[in-house]
C-alpha cells in the first residue's frame, strides 16, 4: 500500500521533459508579468503549460476540468469565436471608412501567409499543418487558434504560443524590416488628415461588410459574423450594456479559459521535438513576410493613387492590432517629428483583421471538407 | 506525399481572392460613403 502511494507522488514521475516544460511555462509567465508581453494570454498559457505538465494530475484528460473545457471551448470553436465578437465592440473601423483604399494594403499585408505555407510544405509539414502555420501571419490570436481547431488540431498549442509570442514581440520584429524596406524620405511622409466619419457610415459598415465577404467566403462566416456584431453593438449607440458585456465580460472570460487550455495543450511529448523549434522559425518567417509585403503594397499602391500614403501603413496591415500601427506611428516619428500616422495607420491594421478572416476562410473552403 | 497542384491553386487562389474580396469592399464602402455624404448635404439645404 505504501509503495502504492509513493508511486502515486508526482514528484517521483516527474520526467525530465516535463521539468523543462515547467521551466518553458515559468519563463512565459515572467514575461508576462515582468515585461508585459501579451499579458491577457501570455499569463494563462504559461500557467496552463505548468499545469498539464504535472504528471498524474490528468486535468487535460477527458474528464479533466481543463480538458471538459478544451473539448467544448476551443474543439467546437466557440472560445475564438466570443473573443472576436469582444474584438469587434472594441475597434474602432473609422478610418479605414474614412481611407477605404486602406483595404488593399491590409489585404497586402496577409500574402506572408501563402508564402510561408509553401515554404512549410518544403520543409516537410503537410497541407493543412502548412497552411495552419502561414495562418500564424494573420498576426490575430482568435483566427490563428480557429484555423488551427479546424485545419491541424494537433498543433493547435504550438500554433497559438508562437501567434502570441510574435505579435508580443511586433515592437522587435517589425522596424528592422521596416529599415530594410523604406528610406527615411518614405517614412517621413506626413498624410493629409483623416476626414470625420459620421455614425451611419459606421452603422453600415458591420453589416455591408459582413454581407459581402460571407456572400463571398461563407466560410469566414463565423469569424466575421462575430466579429462584425460586436461592432454593430459598439457603433449603435442603443445597447450599450450588450457592447459593454462583449468587450468586457465575454471577452474576458473567453480569454481567460482560451489561454489556460491552449497551455495545456502543451505538454512535453507534444513540445520538445525538433519542429516546435521549426513551427516557431516559420512563424519568425511569416511576420515578416507580411511586414515586408505589406510595405511592398502600400509602394505599389502610391504607383497608381493621385493621394500618397506613407509606406509605413503596410507594415500596419499586419493586423496586430493596435501593436502593428503603435510600430508605425514611433517610425514615422522618428523620420519626421511633425508626422503622426497613428489613426492613419489604424486603418490598414483594422483592415488587416478583415483581411485575416477572408483569407483564413479561403483556406478553409479548400481544405475543409 | 505533398499534393502540389492543390498548394500551388490554394496559393493562387488566397492571394487572388483575398484582393479580391478587399477589392470589392473598397468599392462598395467608397460608394455607400459617397452615397451618405450627399444624402445628409441635400437633407441639410
Amino acid at each position: 500500500m505504501i509503495s502504492n502511494f509513493i508511486s502515486q507522488i508526482g514528484f517521483i514521475n516527474l520526467t525530465p521533459g516535463e521539468g523543462l516544460m515547467l521551466l518553458i511555462g515559468g519563463t512565459f509567465m515572467f514575461l508576462a508579468i515582468k515585461k508585459e508581453f501579451e499579458p491577457f494570454l501570455l499569463l494563462p498559457i504559461g500557467f496552463g503549460i505548468i499545469l498539464t505538465n504535472l504528471p498524474l494530475a490528468g486535468l487535460m484528460e477527458e474528464d479533466g476540468i481543463l480538458g471538459i473545457i478544451f473539448k467544448y471551448g476551443v474543439e467546437w470553436e466557440i472560445f475564438p469565436l466570443l473573443i472576436f465578437m469582444g474584438v469587434g465592440a472594441l475597434t474602432d473601423f473609422g478610418p479605414l471608412i474614412a481611407n477605404p483604399k486602406t483595404f488593399i494594403i491590409g489585404a497586402g499585408a496577409q500574402m506572408g501567409i501563402p508564402i510561408v505555407m509553401l515554404i512549410a510544405l518544403l520543409c516537410g509539414f503537410s497541407l493543412n499543418e502548412s497552411s495552419s502555420i502561414g495562418l500564424i501571419g494573420t498576426a490575430d490570436g482568435p483566427i490563428i487558434i480557429y484555423a488551427a481547431s479546424k485545419l491541424a488540431p494537433e498543433i493547435i498549442g504550438v500554433i497559438g504560443v508562437v501567434g502570441y509570442s510574435y505579435m508580443a514581440l511586433i515592437p522587435l520584429i517589425q522596424p528592422p524590416i521596416i529599415r530594410l524596406m523604406t528610406t527615411r524620405e518614405e517614412r517621413g511622409m506626413v498624410m493629409k488628415q483623416l476626414r470625420p466619419v459620421s455614425r451611419v457610415e459606421k452603422i453600415f459598415f458591420p453589416i455591408v461588410t459582413s454581407v459581402i465577404i460571407i456572400l463571398f467566403v461563407p466560410k469566414a462566416a463565423a469569424i466575421i459574423s462575430m466579429l462584425m456584431i460586436g461592432n454593430l453593438f459598439r457603433e449603435a449607440g442603443v445597447v450599450q450594456r450588450l457592447a459593454g458585456s462583449a468587450s468586457n465580460e465575454i471577452l474576458n472570460v473567453s480569454t481567460i479559459f482560451l489561454g489556460l487550455t491552449v497551455g495545456a495543450t502543451m505538454n512535453a511529448e507534444v513540445f520538445l521535438r525538433p519542429r516546435t523549434l521549426l513551427i516557431f522559425f516559420l512563424g519568425l518567417v511569416c511576420f515578416a513576410f507580411c511586414t515586408v509585403t505589406g510595405i511592398m503594397t502600400a509602394k505599389v499602391l502610391n504607383i497608381f493613387c493621385k493621394e500618397k500614403v506613407n509606406p509605413l501603413l503596410g507594415s500596419a496591415g499586419v493586423s496586430a492590432v493596435p501593436m502593428a500601427a503603435r510600430v508605425s506611428q514611433l517610425m514615422g516619428q522618428r523620420a519626421n517629428k511633425k508626422n503622426f500616422l497613428l489613426m492613419h495607420a489604424m486603418g490598414p491594421n483594422v483592415s488587416g483583421v478583415v483581411g485575416s478572416s477572408i483569407i483564413m476562410g479561403i483556406f478553409i473552403t479548400i481544405l475543409v471538407h | 506525399m505533398i499534393d502540389w497542384n492543390v498548394a500551388l491553386k490554394l496559393f493562387m487562389l488566397s492571394i487572388a481572392g483575398t484582393f479580391l474580396v478587399m477589392g470589392a469592399l473598397t468599392a462598395i464602402i467608397t460608394l455607400i460613403s459617397k452615397f451618405i455624404a450627399r444624402y445628409q448635404r441635400e437633407k441639410k439645404s
